[in-house]
């Protein structure tokens, strides 16, 4: 039996309880038993919860990572003692209490000293692997690895010549865990053929490295050897490598400067700066940019763009009808000042920002559970892009909405209080899933932050640090130790050592003083309710008996007095049979309260009504205050370590909030103080953050934020990579513009409509799609396949919601209201997300975002599964989209209500096939067919209304369908699901 | 467009893989360094293609058993859990939820012992015991996490976390498919409702959503829109959808070039073809009546497990490379209390409906080709947990394999004497991964997709070091 078991062990634990404890308690005989019932779970593996292993009184005595839990002769002293009489262990989740008589040995056990039988022992089997140790593993090692990891310079710093060197690890942090091969290192390592290297001699063999995984799984070795690491020891060089000055000379890393517009050729295309870097950088390569696309093409692109839907015929028809100048730049203007342009480009961040309504995993289709009030802060992001909110303070408040204001001794908040708190929510939307008490564990809290670092870094940094979570970054300079000094900056709100599970982190759109004043109210409005509620049973009592025993005479004799016993007693204190009789005969013998008027004299039916009226009354007075997600401090700051590999069961040296030394200057430790800017009881480190993010001389945010906004503009990215800046990302295709592009926006205030304004009134937006109007395509193609420097318009797909959103618009359905709760999503059998009946027809915007499962629609067209962020969406083709298109309810739904539309205007029934074909490319694609086409559609039209006709429909509908046919077949047509 | 190369993966990610350095190479000219650099191809069509290597197998057929099969209940008894009955474990087990006891617990059930090569199978599952013989039982499996989302999430993508494909959308992305009117991943699940995990046990993760599995109902129309949602006349569909393609081509004509206009005429004329094809493969009334009866799927309580073992097989037959399996809503594996009671409720269901897919893959001679994978998320702990249960225990459970190469009749690895945890031949789920994609002809470490920065594989083997597990393949593990 090799997998542990100990003999002498195994006859201990089960003698143990027969022995009366009449001297002082031994570990062994008396400590042991107790500790194996209650505790061994969490801290008897071989990575016990927080280093506090309680096997051996050797391992008790040597605490956990914060210091002792027993101090000898001093119980009181004793954490292991006072969490137990505290009751605070076993964590009350695991519902297991130690019983007092077994805590008092505890008691006893310490203040004796704590004694033991085997005091320094090494077990039998602990000898035994570590002379397995050398008998076997040791050759291996001296001959296969020493020649690297030996001698005075080992590699990676990485010594395997002792067991004791072997236990100390690497430089990146420990190489070997006791019980575990599949997570030691070394085994990794030898079998997935890393190590060795190539070229330092033949790969171990399965057979040798079974004989590894096998030692280091049969564990007992661990506890017995001494490292002598220290755990606040000084960073290693792997944790903390240098950042040279090569480093920082990363383009990105680097402050954008303005170039000058260069000068180009093509002057008569150069409508903006824009046009002068990307017709200089085209003209490079001999290329041009293609003609102007048409105003029809233009006026489409802008719509999409900017509203997520296309303009209707009447908006179509405007702006083709004014042919005065700048008629383009109003329309433009136009668009930015609609409220829908908030509901598109909202949701570009809300990707960004990884939002969704629900909490927790949201794994089950027919369950949501909803995060109260979190859709304030859908509603705060679009109503930012509304007012174009500059961009730093959008940011800061996201950030540190909370610390600008003295929200916490308010008697009100004012309106930009509450908008600040709202704000935070940008931090709230991560997967915290520590609101069960079993899943609120030191890993469990720490997978939240590793999740918010992912988010906040590649959303609005535009760099992946998850990677320096475990190990210093392999592409980018980012040292292991500035991970977690920046995960640190977050950790006065997340505080993993005091955690605030999701269900405990509640504010109120209104203050706290006002929320107690509401309390107060309330409870004197239930008083009341409660008096009325008595005197309505007081007056209805005699009835409501007569009424029972009626109801009760039709139950057989046999179990009458069984059941008024059962329906008299409350809910709570029923036993099993009376709950049962309740159930099953309860509904017989209920009495309403209809019936209680019914039955009752002239005066007390009065009187009833009166009472009933007056509960109304009050009920109405009571006021329920509305939570929101917000987040901010909380009292104390935690030591935060750096985790080795990540892990919070290898602690490391503790680090201070900092931020990423590439992006400081050299000699500037880059370490953060609590901003001076902060407001009332907080700790201002996330404002730090917030104002570093938005000096304007950050070298990345603007540059991310333009990138992303010509992103949705272009279809790719200046850079391709909107999340990753750094030196793995896509180096950019124009930096000149990129840089220019973002210090104009700075420059600008940070304002994003006056970014969409530079870029779209550029000739390199309004240019055609066609290759053919490229002057030079075949050249284009060849120098340029992938179109990188924009020698045509990109034809792009609509997204999810855009898609959507314009069947709905088509159909005429189209609600474009503002602000509110998210729309209900049904789970239907079959497995389809589909949209409540109430407010169906909202913008996409609106619907219920959830984790996983999302409206089925939406999905199909690659709306994301929040993860953590989403900068980017990949657009897929695939046939369940044609499906969708072709097959369901809500696309020929729409196409039916459009073709009524198009029969209840003034052409009405009697037009002829031709007009109809007008009105249907005229609604669908804002256009006029062209011949062609009208005699393909008025063909089609004539087929189906046959085909109607054939199978009995009456005369109008067979027309009306088919209609509703054609206009089904344009909107699943290319043409309507590209922008051109 | 067979290949798309969308990121250029720079050699320093390749070379990184094998080596730490904080290194960088400074970024070089955009169109220069298209040429230079090393190139990921990436597909995005479920066209057939070749692995690195020749295949053993060509489909999968994936039976997942939520909720935690208990192990020494089933495949793996352990008498000493008798002999030391209500005692303590000594060394304490991890438990997971409230109520549990440090109390050893026997199986209720009794054991027995079948085929030729002796394998262990309680009464639980007289089906498959059965049919030891051409089973391959890995006892000594063990994974990460004790909460069944994240034991689900390990099992499927080998990593606890949601994000990332599951195996069935890695298949699909490394092989394509070979009929091009089914998707090339199917999921059968109960149609009252989804198990534990519900799309996340067929999510595409980082893959293009082309990859993720495709729900097939037991009933009515076996795909989400397969049918028009408003009855047509007849012709009417076939009529509208010639008039799309006229005006889908007469929009191309005037963008020539553009590949994805075009692969989206396909994607109509595939979602046409598919309307047929897939009412056919689930048409089980051609079957004949012997298999209906080895599948039990008249059954009142078989019958719809073995319902969906038997479309399983027709999907592989048709052509469709990863078929997923789940059995019903909730955690039906999932035994806390009265064991004894509770499991052969789900047994009964499921046991015979496994059995008979064996059989039946054989007798048709399918067998060869295609993987059977029989597996829940974890196993459950030899300790007491509420009154005669037992709680979730992922240092040690038990699997199986049928067909695809894997060894008939062999019984891998082993547990501890109370069945706590593996202790012989330990097999990881990330091994477990690897080693079903190697009997597909896919190298694991070669298998590639470029996500956030990084090259990703579908046992993610820089991080844990996974292999193909020899052991249990009767052809061996490939050297190339």
């Amino acid at each position: 039996m090799r997998a542990g078991l100990p003999a002498g062990l195994l006859a201990a634990a089960l003698s143990a309880a027969a022995q009366p404890a009449t001297q002082d308690p031994v570990f062994e005989k008396d400590v042991q038993p107790i500790l194996s019932m209650y505790c061994l779970t969490c801290h008897g593996k071989s990575s016990p919860e927080q280093g506090v292993d309680l096997r051996t009184a050797q391992a008790v005595l040597r605490g956990g990572f914060n210091g002792a839990v027993v101090v000898k002769g001093d119980p009181e002293q004793s954490l292991l003692y006072q969490k137990l009489v505290q009751g605070k262990m076993p964590p009350p989740a695991f519902k297991s209490k130690v019983p007092d008589a077994d805590v008092e040995e505890i008691r006893r056990w310490i203040a004796a000293g704590a004694p033991s039988e085997v005091e320094r022992a090494v077990p039998e089997e602990a000898r035994l692997q570590i002379a397995r140790f050398e008998r076997e593993i040791q050759p291996l090692l001296r001959e296969r690895c020493i020649a690297c990891h030996g001698g005075t310079a080992p590699q990676a710093d990485l010594d395997l010549r002792s067991l004791a060197s072997m236990l100390r690890g690497s430089r990146n942090g420990p190489v070997v865990l006791e019980g575990f091969s599949e997570k030691s290192v070394i085994v990794r390592q030898l079998s997935s053929g890393v190590m060795p290297p190539e070229g330092a001699g033949e790969s171990l063999s399965e057979g040798e490295i079974e004989l590894i995984r096998d030692w280091i799984d049969g564990g007992s070795f661990a506890d017995y050897v001494d490292t002598g690491i220290p755990l606040d020891r000084d960073f290693t060089v792997a944790e903390a490598p240098p950042v040279t000055e090569s480093d920082r000379s990363h383009w990105a890393f680097r402050p954008p400067a303005a170039a000058r517009p260069p000068k180009v050729r093509a002057r008569d295309r150069v409508r903006t700066p824009v046009d002068s870097f990307v017709i200089s950088r085209l003209e490079g390569e001999g290329l041009s940019i293609a003609q102007d696309a048409s105003r029809q093409a233009l006026m489409r692109r802008a719509y999409l763009d900017l509203w997520g839907v296309p303009p209707t015929p009447a908006e179509a028809a405007e702006f083709l009808a004014d042919t005065r100048p700048g008629a383009y730049e109003r329309l433009i203007d136009r668009l930015l000042e609609s409220h829908r342009y908030g509901q598109r480009w909202g949701r570009f961040w809300l990707d960004a920002a990884g939002y969704v309504d629900t909490k927790g995993k949201d794994f089950q289709a027919d369950t949501v559970s909803l995060a109260p009030g979190m859709w304030r802060y859908r509603d705060y992001v679009i109503s930012a892009f509304n007012q174009d909110k500059p961009w730093n303070r959008f940011l800061l408040e996201q950030l540190a909405g909370d610390e600008i204001h003295d929200w916490r001794n308010a008697d009100q908040y004012t309106p930009r209080m509450l908008e600040g708190l709202i704000a935070t929510g940008y931090l709230r939307t991560v997967l915290d899933a520590t609101d069960e008490d079993i899943s609120d564990r030191p890993a469990d809290r720490y997978d939240t932050l590793f999740a918010l670092i992912d988010k906040v870094s590649r959303s609005s940094l535009g760099l992946t640090l998850s990677c320096a979570r475990c190990h210093s970054h392999k592409f980018d300079p980012i040292p292991q130790r500035d991970y977690y000094r920046f995960l640190a900056l977050l950790t006065a709100a997340y505080n993993p050592s005091a955690w605030i599970q999701p269900k405990h982190r509640r504010l109120y759109t209104v203050s706290q003083a006002e929320k107690e004043r509401i309390d107060a109210h309330n409870r004197t409005v239930d008083d009341e309710l409660k008096k009325l509620r008595a005197r309505q049973a007081e007056i209805g009592e005699p009835y409501r008996s007569a009424i029972l025993e009626g109801k009760l005479a039709e139950v057989p004799e046999a179990i009458r007095a069984d059941l008024r016993d059962a329906v008299g007693a409350l809910p709570k204190d029923r036993t099993e049979v009376q709950k049962y009789l309740v159930t099953k005969l309860g509904p017989l013998v209920e009495v309403g309260d209809a019936e209680v008027l019914e039955k009752a004299s002239a005066e007390d039916r009065r009187l009833l009504e009166e009472v009933r009226s007056d509960i109304a009354t009050w009920k109405g007075y009571r006021n329920e205050p509305k939570q929101i997600q917000a987040l901010w401090d909380g009292a104390g700051l935690p030591t935060i370590r750096l985790l080795q590999r990540g892990s919070v069961e290898s602690p490391g040296p503790a680090v201070k909030p900092g931020f990423l030394s590439v992006l400081c200057p050299a000699g500037d430790d880059c370490l953060a103080a609590p901003s001076p800017n902060r407001v009332g009881d907080t700790k201002g480190y996330r404002l730090a953050l917030a104002e570093w993010l938005t000096d304007p001389e950050h070298p990345l945010t603007a540059r991310v934020v333009v990138n992303r906004v010509w992103q949705h503009h272009f279809g790719t990215g200046i850079v391709e990579t909107p999340d990753n800046f750094g030196s793995n990302g896509s180096p950019p295709s124009h930096p000149e513009l990129l840089d220019w592009l973002a210090v104009d926006f700075v420059r600008g205030g940070w304002k994003l409509k006056r970014l969409h304004r530079t870029i779209m009134l550029s000739s390199a937006y309004r240019q055609s799609s066609r290759r053919t109007d490229n002057a030079s395509p075949e050249r284009a193609s060849d120098r340029d396949p992938g179109n990188k420097l924009l020698w045509r318009m990109p034809l792009r797909r609509l997204d999810a919601e855009a898609l959507r959103d314009s069947i709905l618009s088509v159909g005429g359905q189209l609600d474009d209201s503002l602000d509110g709760p998210p729309v209900a999503l049904d789970a239907r059998p079959d497995g389809m997300q589909v949209e409540a009946e109430e407010g169906a027809n909202r913008r996409s915007v609106y619907l219920t975002a959830r984790r996983t499962w999302p409206l089925t629609f939406l999905s199909t067209f690659d709306f994301p599964s929040i993860d953590t962020t989403c900068t980017r969406r990949a657009p897929s083709s695939t046939p369940v989209q044609s499906l969708s298109l072709m097959n369901s309810e809500f696309v020929s739904g729409n196409a039916a209500a459009a073709a009524r539309r198009i029969l209840d205007t003034r052409a009405g029934r009697d037009a002829d096939l031709e007009t109809l074909a007008r009105s249907a490319y005229g609604l669908v694609l804002s256009r006029a067919p062209t011949d062609e086409e009208i005699l393909l559609a008025a063909d089609h039209l004539e087929g189906q209304r046959q085909l109607h006709a054939r199978a009995n429909a009456a005369e109008a509908d067979a027309l009306s369908r088919s209609l509703a046919s054609l206009v089904h077949m344009l909107v699943s047509s290319n043409e309507f699901l590209y922008v051109d | 467009m067979e290949h798309r190369v969308i990121r250029r993966i720079a050699r320093r990610e390749l070379l990184a893989l094998t080596s730490v350095s904080l290194g960088r190479i400074a970024a070089s000219h955009l169109l220069a360094e298209t040429s230079h650099a090393a190139q990921v191809p990436i597909h995005n069509n479920l066209r057939a293609r070749q692995g690195h290597f020749p295949a053993r197998a060509k489909a999968v057929i994936q039976l997942v058993q939520n909720g935690g099969p208990s192990q020494m209940d089933l495949f793996d008894p352990k008498p000493a859990l008798a002999q030391h009955a209500g005692r303590p474990h000594p060394d304490g087990v991890e438990i997971h939820q409230p109520g549990n006891k440090n109390v050893l617990l026997p199986s209720p059930f009794k054991f027995g012992r079948h085929g030729e090569c002796g394998m262990d199978v309680s009464e639980m599952l007289p089906h498959q015991a059965g049919i030891v013989d051409k089973l391959c039982f890995v006892r000594s499996m063990h994974t990460e996490h004790n909460n069944h989302l994240e034991g689900l999430n390990m099992l499927l993508t080998c990593k606890i976390f949601p994000g990332r494909p599951v195996m069935g959308a890695w298949i699909s992305y490394a092989l394509g498919t070979e009929n091009q009117n089914l998707p090339a991943y199917v999921v059968l699940r109960d149609p009252k409702g989804y198990t534990i995990g519900g799309k996340q046990l067929w999510a595409n993760g980082f893959l293009p959503a082309l990859y993720q599995g495709v729900e097939f109902n037991m009933s009515g129309s076996p795909v989400h829109h397969l049918q028009p949602a408003r009855q047509l006349p007849p012709g009417v569909q076939e009529r509208a959808l010639n008039y799309l393609a006229r005006i889908n081509r007469l929009h191309l004509d005037e963008r020539q070039g553009e590949s994805e206009l075009e692969s989206r005429i396909e994607n109509f004329e595939l979602a046409a073809r598919m309307q047929v094809e897939a009412m056919d493969v689930l048409d089980v009334e051609s079957e004949s009546p012997a298999t209906k009866k080895l599948y039990g799927i008249d059954d009142p309580v078989r019958g719809a497990y073995g319902l969906r073992c038997l479309m399983a097989r027709r999907l592989v037959e048709a052509g469709v490379r990863f078929v997923q399996v789940t059995t019903k809503p909730g955690q039906p594996w999932d035994h806390h209390n009265k064991l004894k009671q509770s499991m052969p409720g789900i047994a009964t269901e499921t046991d015979q409906g496994a059995a008979a897919l064996v059989r039946d893959l054989e007798q048709r001679g399918m067998l060869d080709e295609t993987i059977v994978m029989w597996a829940g998320e974890f196993g459950r702990l030899p300790t007491t947990q509420g009154d005669g249960g037992r709680d979730h225990n992922r240092n040690a459970f038990t699997i199986w394999f049928a067909g695809g190469g894997f060894r008939p009749g062999l019984a891998y690895g082993r547990t501890d004497d109370f069945g706590y945890k593996s202790v012989e031949d330990r097999v990881s789920v990330p091994d477990m991964i690897a080693t079903v994609l190697h009997q597909l002809g896919l190298d694991h470490r070669k298998t590639l997709y470029p996500h956030a920065g990084r090259l990703e594989t579908p046992s993610d083997v820089t991080v844990t070091g996974a292999r193909v597990v020899g052991g249990l393949l009767s052809n061996g593990v490939h050297t190339a």
